[in-house]
C-alpha cells in the first residue's frame, strides 16, 4: 500500500513554528512537502538557518528557492500551484495579497487548492497584526496563567505548545477540506490560528468554570496539576523526580499499599487536615529511595508511577526505543545520527526518514522539471537570480 | 456546501483523555460522531455519567447510546454498526478490544474500508504497552514535565492536560490522512495513537537538538523559549498581573527596548552573564511599575511581542477570542444560553457550527437503531434486557 498521503503535494511557505510541524507531519505520513525560501540567503530569517546551519536537516520533504518578489518568480509559483493540493503560508496577514499569492489569486488558478494560512491570532479580529511568539499565545489562552507553583509566578512550559497546537489544527483543518474536496471537487481557505488552537486545547480548564462560575482554576490547584497528593510530583532520594496520577481509586488503594501507606486508602479525596498528612507522607516517602529504585518497585504495578525524564535519558527509555520514538536513521554526512520520529503510527502506511534534506533550494530543478520546466528555461531563471538551486 | 466530514462515521468507543479530544473537533468538522457507551454506565458507576452531569450542559456536535459489548447480541449490534460505519475509536487497556470481539482483525473482515484508530498512554507495543496512567505521566516520559518549573526548582505541571490533548490531535489527524488514503485505495487501515509518542514529538525541538550532538542538555527554565532570555519570559505587573514578553527578532526586541526606555540593551540581546542579569533586573523593575493593561495599551500593537497573561475568569471578555468565535454564545436545551470555548477550526466553506447537544446517557439509542434498520419492538426487547441502554 502506498503511504497515506502519497500523491499529495503541498507547497509550504512557513519554515517556522506550526507550519513546519504541521508539515513535518504530513511529510512523515507520505506527502510531497515542497519548502519555498527566499532566494537571499540574507533574507531567510535566523530560525530557519538553524536547521540547516546547526542542525542535520529535515527529514521527508524537498526544498526549492524562489524569488517572490520577482514577476518571472510569481508566475514559476502559480505553474507550482496549478499542480499543488495544498499551500500553506505563515506571513503576517496581509503579506500574501502584497506578493499576488493570496488565496484569491491562487484559487482563480486551481480551485481544489486547500489554502492554508498559519498566523499568530488569526486573518481577522483585533489582534491580527500583532506579532507574537509561543509564551504570548500561552498568555492569552489562560494556559499560561494556570501554570505554576501554587500562589507562585506563571511558568512557561518546557515545549512550545502553542505552536504545536497550532500545527495540529493546521494538519486537522487541511486534511479535512482534502476530504470534503474528495465530494465537492472545490478546496477552501483553511484560518489557523495558533491562539484559537491553543485556547481550545485550554477548554477543559475554561470550560467548567463558563458553565458553572465560582471559582476559577488556580496554579496547580485543579485535578490535573498538583491540588491532589496522588496526582503529583515528588523528588526522589538522588534529587530526581517521579510522577504519581492515581486518579482511579484501585491504583491509589495499590499505591498506598505498595508505600506502607494503607490509612490513607479511604481518604483519597479528602481535603484538609488528611490531605496535607498525604502529601508529607508521599514528601517524606519518595526521598526515602532513588528514582530508579521507585522505577523498580512500582512502574509496573498499575499505580500511574513514572519516572520525569531529563532530556538526556530519553533516548534510552525501552519504550521510546520500542516505538521507534528515538529514530537512528544514516546522513548523507554525518552517518549514523539519532533523531525524533514519528507520532503516527498507521499500519499500512508506516513512517520512514525517506529522504534528508540538507540545504536551502536543493531540489529546485528537480521540481521545476516535474512541471514541465526544461534545463535551459531552468538556468535562465537561475541566471536571473529567480530561483536559487 | 456541506460541512468537510460530512457523511462520515465515527463509533467512538473513547471515552476519556484523548479521545474524547479527538472525536470532538472531528465533530465540529462535520463528521457523525456516536459515542458508543456501557449499557448501563449509571449501575457500574464511573466517569461516563459525569459528562452528562446535570450542572453541565452535555457535550455538543455527537449522539451516544448505551451498548453492552460483553452480550452476544450486543456484539452483533455493533458489527452492524460497523458495517455503516468509516471509523472506530477505542480507549481501553491494550488488549480488551480483543478480549470483547471488536478488534481491528474482527471489525476488519466486516468492513475493510474501515480506519480503526486505538488511542493509548503507551501504545500498543512495547514494553510499557501494559501500565496503567494518566497525563502526568506521559509527559513525564516525553521530558516535557522535567523541562517545565523555574530555573533550578522543581518540575511544574502544566495547568491543562498536554498529553490528553496532543494525543487526541495526533488522533485526528493519523485517521483524516488514512481516510484520504482510503480514498484511492478502497482499504482502511490500523491506527495505534501513543499519548506518550505524541508528547515526545511535540517536544522534539528540545530533544533534537540534543540527541544530534550531545551538547549542552536543555535544563527546565533555561532554554531559549521557557525563561533563559529576559525578552522571552513572564514579569508581574503593578497590580500583581502578569505580562507575557516573546521578543526574539532583534527589531522586535529593539522596538521594545525603546519603549520600555532601555535603548542600552539593543547590541545586547544575546549576551549572557553580567549584561543578561542586568537586562533581567531592568526588565522586572521597569513592569513593576504600571499596571498589565497599561502596559498593554503602551506596547501592544508596536511590534514588541507581547500579551496578557489572561486569568481563565478573563477570557471571556477578551475582544479578540470573541471575534474569532472562540468564547461563543450558544443555545443549550438545558441551560439556556451558556458561553463555551468554540472551534479552532476556521475553515471557509464548512464553518463551524453547534449542530446539536447530547444532555443525557442513551440519548440517541432509539434514532442510531432505528438507522441501521431495527424497528421499535427489538428495540424495546433489546432495552428490557439492557443490551442496549
Amino acid at each position: 500500500m502506498p503511504l497515506a498521503l502519497e500523491g499529495i503535494k503541498i507547497l509550504d511557505m512557513c519554515w517556522i513554528g506550526p507550519g513546519a510541524f504541521c508539515s513535518e507531519m504530513l511529510g512523515d505520513l507520505g506527502a510531497d512537502v515542497i519548502k519555498i525560501s527566499d532566494v537571499q540567503m540574507e533574507r531567510i530569517g535566523a530560525l530557519p538557518k538553524m536547521v540547516f546551519d546547526n542542525y542535520p536537516g529535515l527529514r521527508n520533504c524537498r526544498t526549492m528557492g524562489l524569488d517572490l518578489k520577482a514577476e518571472a518568480g510569481r508566475q514559476v509559483f502559480y505553474d507550482l500551484a496549478n499542480t499543488a493540493d495544498v499551500l500553506m503560508e505563515g506571513f503576517r496577514p496581509g503579506v500574501v495579497k502584497r506578493l499576488g499569492v493570496d488565496y484569491d489569486t491562487i484559487k482563480a488558478i486551481n480551485p481544489r487548492i486547500v489554502y492554508t494560512s498559519l498566523s499568530s491570532y488569526g486573518q481577522d479580529g483585533p489582534y491580527r497584526d500583532i506579532v507574537g511568539h509561543d509564551v504570548n499565545y500561552l498568555a492569552v489562552s489562560g494556559l499560561l496563567g494556570v501554570t505554576g507553583p501554587k500562589g507562585g509566578k506563571p511558568i512557561i512550559p518546557g515545549a512550545v505548545v502553542a505552536d504545536w497546537a497550532g500545527a495540529m489544527c493546521a494538519s486537522t483543518g487541511i486534511l479535512a477540506a482534502l476530504m470534503s474536496r474528495e465530494r465537492t471537487g472545490k478546496g477552501q481557505f483553511v484560518d489557523v490560528s495558533i491562539t484559537d488552537a491553543i485556547t481550545e486545547v485550554t477548554s477543559m480548564q475554561i470550560n467548567p468554570y463558563l458553565y458553572q462560575r465560582g471559582e476559577p482554576p488556580k496554579k496547580s490547584d485543579t485535578i490535573f496539576s498538583g491540588h491532589y497528593p496522588w496526582y503529583n510530583v515528588y523528588e526522589t532520594k538522588n534529587g530526581k523526580y517521579i510522577s504519581i496520577a492515581t486518579l482511579e481509586p484501585k491504583f491509589f488503594a495499590n499505591l498506598c499499599r505498595l508505600l506502607d501507606g494503607e490509612e490513607f486508602i479511604p481518604h483519597q479525596y479528602d481535603e484538609g487536615e488528611k490531605q496535607e498528612e498525604m502529601f508529607s507522607f508521599f514528601r517524606e516517602k519518595f526521598l526515602t529511595k532513588t528514582r530508579d529504585e521507585w522505577m523498580d518497585l512500582l512502574m509496573y504495578k498499575d499505580t500511574c508511577f513514572t519516572p520525569v525524564y531529563d532530556i538526556d535519558e530519553l533516548e534510552f527509555d525501552s519504550q521510546l526505543i520500542a516505538r521507534k520514538m528515538i529514530l537512528e536513521f544514516d546522513h548523507p554526512a554525518a552517518g549514523c545520527l539519532k533523531q525524533i520520529g514519528s507520532m503516527h503510527k498507521l499500519s499500512d502506511s508506516p513512517v520512514e526518514v525517506r529522504n534528508v534534506v540538507t540545504r536551502f533550494g536543493q531540489h529546485t530543478a528537480e521540481i521545476l522539471a516535474e512541471i514541465g520546466y526544461d534545463s535551459n528555461s531552468i538556468d535562465a531563471l537561475g541566471g536571473a537570480g529567480v530561483i536559487s538551486r | 456546501m456541506p460541512l468537510a466530514l460530512e457523511g462520515i462515521k465515527i463509533l467512538d468507543m473513547a471515552w476519556l483523555g484523548p479521545g474524547p479530544f479527538c472525536s470532538f473537533m472531528l465533530g465540529d468538522l462535520g463528521a457523525d460522531i456516536i459515542k458508543v457507551f456501557d449499557a448501563n454506565p449509571a449501575k457500574r458507576g464511573g466517569p461516563v455519567m459525569m459528562l452528562f452531569d446535570s450542572a453541565r450542559p452535555g457535550l455538543r456536535n455527537c449522539r451516544n447510546m448505551g451498548l453492552d459489548l460483553k452480550s452476544e447480541e450486543g456484539k452483533r449490534i455493533f458489527k452492524e454498526l460497523v458495517m455503516t460505519a468509516d471509523v472506530v475509536m477505542e480507549g481501553f487497556r491494550p488488549g480488551v478490544v480483543k478480549r470483547l470481539g471488536v478488534d481491528y482483525d474482527s471489525v476488519k473482515e466486516i468492513n475493510q474500508g474501515i480506519v480503526y484508530a486505538s488511542l493509548s498512554g503507551y501504545g500498543q507495543d512495547g514494553p510499557y504497552r501494559d501500565m496503567v496512567g494518566h497525563d502526568i505521566n506521559y509527559i513525564s516520559y516525553a521530558g516535557l514535565l522535567g523541562l517545565t518549573g523555574e530555573a533550578g526548582g522543581k518540575p511544574v505541571i502544566p495547568g491543562t492536560v498536554i498529553g490528553d490533548f496532543t494525543g487526541g490531535m495526533s488522533a485526528a489527524v493519523g485517521i483524516l490522512a488514512a481516510l484520504v488514503s482510503r480514498g484511492k485505495t478502497g482499504k482502511g487501515q490500523y491506527i495505534d495513537m501513543s499519548m506518550t509518542d505524541a508528547v515526545v514529538e511535540m517536544t522534539s525541538m528540545q530533544i533534537n537538538p540534543y540527541i544530534f550532538g550531545h551538547g549542552d542538555v536543555p535544563h527546565r527554565g533555561d532554554t531559549m523559549f521557557s525563561g533563559h532570555h529576559p525578552w522571552y519570559n513572564v514579569y508581574e505587573t503593578k497590580d500583581g498581573k502578569y505580562i507575557s514578553l516573546g521578543a526574539l527578532e532583534p527589531w522586535f526586541f529593539a522596538n521594545l527596548c525603546q519603549l520600555l526606555d532601555c535603548e542600552e540593551f539593543i547590541p545586547f540581546e544575546f549576551d549572557e552573564g553580567e549584561k543578561r542579569d542586568e537586562m533581567f533586573k531592568v526588565f522586572r523593575e521597569k513592569f513593576l511599575t504600571k499596571t498589565r493593561d497599561e502596559w498593554m495599551d503602551i506596547l501592544k500593537q508596536k511590534d514588541t511581542c507581547v500579551a496578557p497573561v489572561l486569568d481563565v475568569d478573563e477570557l471571556e471578555n477578551d475582544p479578540h477570542l470573541i471575534a474569532r468565535g472562540m468564547i461563543v454564545e450558544v443555545d443549550n436545551p438545558t441551560h439556556g444560553k451558556i458561553k463555551t470555548v468554540g472551534s479552532m477550526h476556521k475553515l471557509s466553506d464548512s464553518p463551524f457550527q453547534v449542530r446539536n447537544w447530547s444532555t443525557e446517557f442513551g440519548q440517541h439509542t432509539d434514532e442510531i437503531m432505528r438507522e441501521i434498520g431495527y424497528d421499535d419492538d427489538r428495540i424495546k426487547k433489546l432495552r428490557e434486557s439492557e443490551v442496549i441502554g
